[in-house]
């Protein structure tokens, strides 16, 4: 090699180098590390309750003037899948690119990154741990992934505490956000052999959904149970003599609920994956808090037996006879309370239906059913509730799918009275889909409640502020777009899907681009704020500085 | 005396086309029958095994190393001892056809592992750490390499050999 070749090479290797670097470049640093003083968001639900209720400085009178602040590129994989604790300075987030960041509320620089390098699939926990001896405070956040591991971070630092492999299975994943207790950590395991079955070679199915209790100091498992107390045995032999399992399924796909005064944890459950159809698939099922027994169980849908082989036409060896319509319970059950103070469990399932429950026995006290339901919802993933006006509101998607129905499709958001079960009102979504591919109008994503107002993103890209009232639409954005992201990668918005909005103070934060099931894919964390009130804290601190 | 000889000229080149495509028909043949053979046999190992049948088999990068496994492994099963003693799989032994080094001699064991296993390994380097469509890709490279002048596959070029039919005296390539 000729020296100027030698030259030329090394200049350009430097080169891609730099752009490499500057590719995957977290953005600008900040110094500080999080304060965890003002918890304004932990968990998938808010609460341990799930009621998706944030007490906000957005309201009817000034959601007309949010406007967006700053957009973070969440990597660069296609579906975002996480959801953050919001403190008073501060944001936690995942990717499913793996990375965990540690982001400043006010602009979107980077505190700090955990590189997980496992997909980060559930929402991130906020923990509390007081050591007795020493009096020292930990921070912990807590978060699941698409590996089957749970992991403790410090939330000031960023570095690992520890991480816990829950897998009694190798396609164990966890998607539903861990749930902080009381130095506990509710963790759903779920899994993704429903689509491993479309290999017709895979001797189909053996995963059993469960939930587990961890130290959340150590890590260490105090219990897990296995929502079908059978193990799989083999049943049969397909049309290629592989070997046939069941009872399987009844995967734990949300966030678990606590109800500590009654000593329960609640969670909603998955189909079956292979016959025989057990009792507590497509269920809410109910926990002791302390040693995992289950206390009662209330199934919605029966014989639901169906994995993704099923769809598959001549790879369908591994579809069970008779397969069912694919009705999880998606979304988690909230803990609410009734007009005259009555505890209530209220649930959504992908039927499209809406149930009251009674928490300790889990009868039935009310059904609605909404739209047409399928294998994407009716209730995706998840509800909210506004106890002081005594509804529950529920986004339905609706996305065709599934068997045949001889209901309608009615994607939108509705309000249900808490107590009776009774609509009070219904907001069709017609969805802004001209000129956009894979657009669909439904309300997929879980939405949130404040005291006057309801958010709501849609498969169509929008984000929406609805009265809780009446459900008129107040505000709208459209994220279907290329954004300018903070940190300098592309960020694409597209369909709002799974976890949906989250509002802190005067912020709301809300990421877009759910690619999964054919919809339109993105990777961007966009952060709003009420412009008359950001110019009135910024007026207030030069005030300050002045003096 | 031109035309005839301009004639017979022709007609030797349209006999040497006809060969050849029949050649390529009898190595398309015996890739049929080995494959028609392979399948069945490897279902049967693989069920007797359950080498792929686990959910652990589907954990990258098991994938990728027990299903070439399952189908190397059968494959010389079926093949080895014929392969390495007589330059056949049973395919071709039935399409009359043999493999053997360029220069008309067989084919060393050591060549014949290269014809079979280098160009597995090469589309396997990419297939596990840039994208699986890569296997497929350079096999159907490989194949189309037949249609050339010396009716060579990629793997021959690779091995220095060539597929005759000895009955008939018609190789694959030398013309």
């Amino acid at each position: 090699m000729r020296t100027s070749d030698l030259v030329a090479f090394i200049l350009a290797s430097a080169l891609f180098v730099d752009c490499a670097m500057a590719a995957t470049s977290p953005g600008a640093q900040c110094e500080d590390p999080p304060d965890f003083s003002q918890l304004l968001n932990s968990g998938w639900g808010g609460t341990q309750e799930n009621k998706r209720f944030a007490t906000s400085a957005v309201d009817q009178s000034n959601v007309h003037l949010l406007e967006l602040q700053w957009a973070f590129a969440l990597d660069k994989n296609q579906s975002p899948h996480s959801y953050p604790v919001v403190t008073g300075d501060s944001l936690i987030v995942g990717t499913t690119d793996g990375n965990l960041y540690a982001l400043e509320r006010a602009t979107g620089c980077v505190r700090w990154v955990f590189e997980a390098g496992e997909a980060i699939r559930s929402g991130v926990s906020y923990g509390r741990i007081e050591d007795p001896g020493s009096g020292t405070v930990q921070h912990l956040v807590f978060f699941g992934t698409g590996a089957g591991n749970v992991y403790a971070i410090d939330g000031e630092t960023g570095v690992q505490i520890w991480k816990s492999d829950v897998k009694d299975h190798p396609y164990a994943v966890v998607t539903g956000t861990p749930t902080f207790h009381q130095g506990r950590l509710f963790v759903p395991v779920s899994s993704l052999e429903v689509a491993l079955a479309m290999n017709p070679f895979y001797g189909c199915c053996k995963f059993r959904g469960s939930l587990m209790s961890l130290d959340a100091l150590t890590g260490k498992t105090s219990w897990r149970t296995h929502v079908i107390d059978q193990e799989p045995q083999v049943t049969g032999r397909h049309y290629i003599f592989v070997e046939e399992w069941g009872p399987s399924g009844a995967p734990v796909w949300s966030s678990p609920t606590v109800a500590a005064d009654l000593g329960l944890v609640f969670v909603g459950t998955g189909e079956n994956y292979t016959q025989p159809a057990t009792k507590r698939s497509d269920a809410i099922v109910a926990f002791d808090i302390d040693t995992g027994a289950i206390r009662w169980s209330q199934q919605y849908t029966a014989e639901d037996a169906f994995n993704m082989s099923c769809l598959t036409g001549i790879f369908s060896a591994n579809c069970p006879e008779n397969w069912g319509p694919d009705l999880d319970f998606g979304a988690p059950p909230i803990v609410s309370h009734t007009a005259d103070g009555r505890m209530i469990l209220l649930a959504g399932q992908k039927s499209g239906g809406v149930y009251g429950l009674d928490p300790m026995t889990g009868e039935r006290i009310w059904e609605s059913m909404f739209g047409r339901g399928g294998m994407l919802g009716g209730v995706h993933w998840g509800m909210a509730v506004n106890e002081p006006l005594g509804l529950l509101f529920a986004p339905i998607s609706d996305v065709s799918s599934g068997p045949p129905s001889d209901r309608e499709q009615d994607p939108g958001l509705n309000a249900v009275d808490i107590s009776t079960g009774e609509t009070r009102w219904s907001a069709p979504n017609v969805g802004e889909c001209e000129g956009r591919e894979n657009c669909r109008p439904g309300l997929s994503a879980a939405i949130l409640a404040t005291d006057d107002l309801v958010f709501a993103g849609a498969l169509d890209g929008y984000l929406r502020a609805y009265r809780a009232q009446t459900g008129e639409v107040l505000w709208q954005y459209d994220t279907w777009r290329e954004f300018s992201a903070v940190n300098g990668l592309p960020a694409q918005g597209g369909a709002i899907d799974v976890h949906g909005p989250v509002l802190a103070d005067d912020w709301l934060f809300v990421q877009s681009g759910y690619g999964s099931f054919g919809q339109k894919g993105g990777n961007v964390l966009l952060a709003f704020r009420v412009a008359q009130l950001s110019e009135e804290a910024t007026l207030t601190a030069t005030e300050t500085d002045d003096e | 005396m031109s035309d005839t000889l301009a004639s017979g000229g022709e007609s030797s080149s349209a006999n040497a086309e006809s060969a050849a495509a029949g050649l390529r028909l009898r190595r398309l043949a015996a890739t049929v029958v080995d494959l028609l053979i392979l399948a069945p046999t490897a279902l049967f190992i693989m069920l007797a095994t359950g080498i792929v049948e686990s959910a652990e088999a589907w954990v990258m990068p098991q994938p990728l190393i027990r299903v070439p496994l399952l189908i190397v492994g059968t494959y010389l099963l079926l093949n080895g001892y014929l392969l390495f003693t007589a330059g056949q799989t049973l395919g071709k032994r039935l399409t009359g056809l043999k493999i053997q080094g360029y220069d008309g001699g067989s084919l060393p064991v050591g060549r014949m592992l290269i014809r079979l296993y280098a160009l597995p390994l090469i589309a396997l380097l990419p297939a596990l750490w840039l994208d699986p469509a890569f296997f497929p890709g350079l096999y159907a490279l490989n194949v189309l390499f037949v249609f050339g002048a010396a009716e060579r596959c990629g793997h021959d070029y690779l091995a220095g050999s060539r597929v005759v039919r000895p009955s008939d005296g018609i190789s694959g390539s030398g013309r």
